[in-house]
């Protein structure tokens, strides 16, 4: 008995510190840069808390990178925890990252999930960070990995939003060649109007007058009007047998 | 002066051409009733679309607007063969009302193109005009027609038939102006 008294308190003094560290999840970070091992430095830290602030401004949903030497858990598991603790409205993303391992997860949350799927977003954080892992380069795999996310996710959420909606002013080029067409048109029709009524009121062409002869004409072979002057052409062969 | 047939230049006017014999009765049993023409431009050969005769009927109006007292008018016919362009155009002239129908003998300045589709086009002037306008002006007025003629571009052909002349009696009215303008002046006669 008290052997067996002995070894449940083994267990249970072995089993209460893994429970307890199995179960506590850290408060959302302020810079959303949670990083307790000090892989990224300050400075790479700002910057990219800058980013992810930012993001979340533009986007109107939060992005948190976590940075772990090892998770508690299973990483995915850990990323869904962060995601469910972290983010409060339903949307927004969390990246769990394991440099020394090389690994990653990038956990969308449920709503998001709909349209982004959460091994391609940690496909896309992976390929970015890669190689800057292998040479050690944990802090610039970590900032390059995010950012590759990020936009990935402005993609996503730009593709959710639709086309951004064209001011009345900025018409289509089928429309701006239709009004183009008509005001040719319409300028066309307003010249050539123009021009004739131009020609017609005869503005700087004053009309002529021929002074009447003070001879009454003499009139020949029986015409009243005219006496036969003229010229006459031929333009095509053959010529009229009594053509002048 | 010339007959309008045979060409021979004539030294007095005369009722019928000694050398052929030409008169204008003779003609009328030629040609018979006279065909019909209205406005400035007849087309009884069917020549010329609708548009080519709106265009063309603005043209002459802007001549006659320029020349209030002549009026230039054409005529698109298809002549039989053996017609001479000559004695058609002369008859046409003095049988078919072109114009103002008063404007006979020296107070007709009138000019009349006529188009023969086979081939042929004649333009001549009334009385009035005689004191102005020689053969060679109308010559040089066919002349630039010619090749839009044979080209059966009638509408192009006519309208430098007719720039032609307008160009032409432009000139001789401003050099006749100033003579004018001295004549009343001594005469006190009203400006017209």
């Amino acid at each position: 008995m008290s052997r067996f008294v002995r070894q449940l308190s083994l267990i249970c003094a072995l089993a209460l510190p893994l429970g307890a560290v199995a179960e506590e999840i850290p408060p959302a970070p302020a810079n959303h840069i949670y990083d307790p091992d000090f892989f990224i430095t300050r400075e790479l830290t700002a910057q990219l808390s800058a980013k992810l602030l930012q993001f979340q401004t533009s986007e109107d949903f939060a992005v948190y990178l976590a940075v772990y030497t090892t998770t508690p858990g299973v990483i995915g598991e850990t990323a869904a925890e962060l995601n469910s603790a972290w983010d409060q409205s339903g949307y927004g993303v969390v990246i769990v990252f394991v440099p020394q391992k090389g690994a990653a997860y990038v956990q969308p949350s449920p709503q998001l999930s709909l349209v982004e799927n959460a091994d391609h977003l940690t496909k896309v954080f992976l390929d970015a960070a890669r190689s800057r892992i292998a040479f050690g380069d944990y802090a610039g795999a970590a900032l390059s990995g995010t950012q590759e996310a990020l936009k990935s996710l402005h993609e996503t959420h730009q593709r959710l939003l639709g086309p951004p909606e064209k001011p009345w002013w900025q018409l289509s080029r089928g429309w701006l060649l239709t009004i183009f067409t008509v005001a040719v048109l319409l300028a066309v029709i307003f010249l050539r109007s123009s021009a004739r009524a131009w020609r017609s009121a005869n503005l700087f062409d004053h009309s002529y007058r021929f002074r009447e002869p003070d001879e009454p004409a003499r009139l020949r072979f029986g015409g009243m009007r005219s006496g036969g002057t003229m010229a006459t052409i031929t333009f095509r062969a053959p010529l009229k047998s009594k053509d002048i | 002066m010339k007959c309008p047939s045979c060409g021979r230049a004539l030294a007095e006017p005369v009722a019928r051409c000694p050398h052929c014999r030409l008169s204008l009765r003779k003609l009328d049993l030629q040609f018979g009733a006279a065909p019909r023409h209205f406005g400035r431009l007849s087309d009884s050969a069917g020549a010329l679309s609708h548009a080519d005769e709106r265009k063309l009927q603005t043209f002459l109006q802007i001549f006659q607007r320029k020349f209030p007292q002549a009026s230039f008018s054409v005529f698109i016919t298809e002549l039989s063969a053996g017609t001479a362009i000559g004695e058609y155009t002369f008859w046409l002239a003095n049988r078919v009302r072109f114009g103002t129908g008063e404007a006979i003998a020296e107070k007709n300045f009138d000019l009349l193109l006529v188009i023969d589709t086979t081939g042929a086009a004649g333009l001549t002037i009334g009385y009035g005009l005689e004191n102005y306008l020689r053969e060679e002006d109308l010559e040089a007025a066919l002349s630039a027609a010619r090749d839009p003629l044979a080209a059966k571009n009638w509408v192009k052909g006519i309208e430098l038939c007719v720039e032609k002349i307008t160009e032409r009696m432009r000139e001789i009215a401003r050099e006749a102006i100033p003579r004018k303008a001295v004549e009343l002046k001594t005469s006190n006669e009203p400006i017209r």
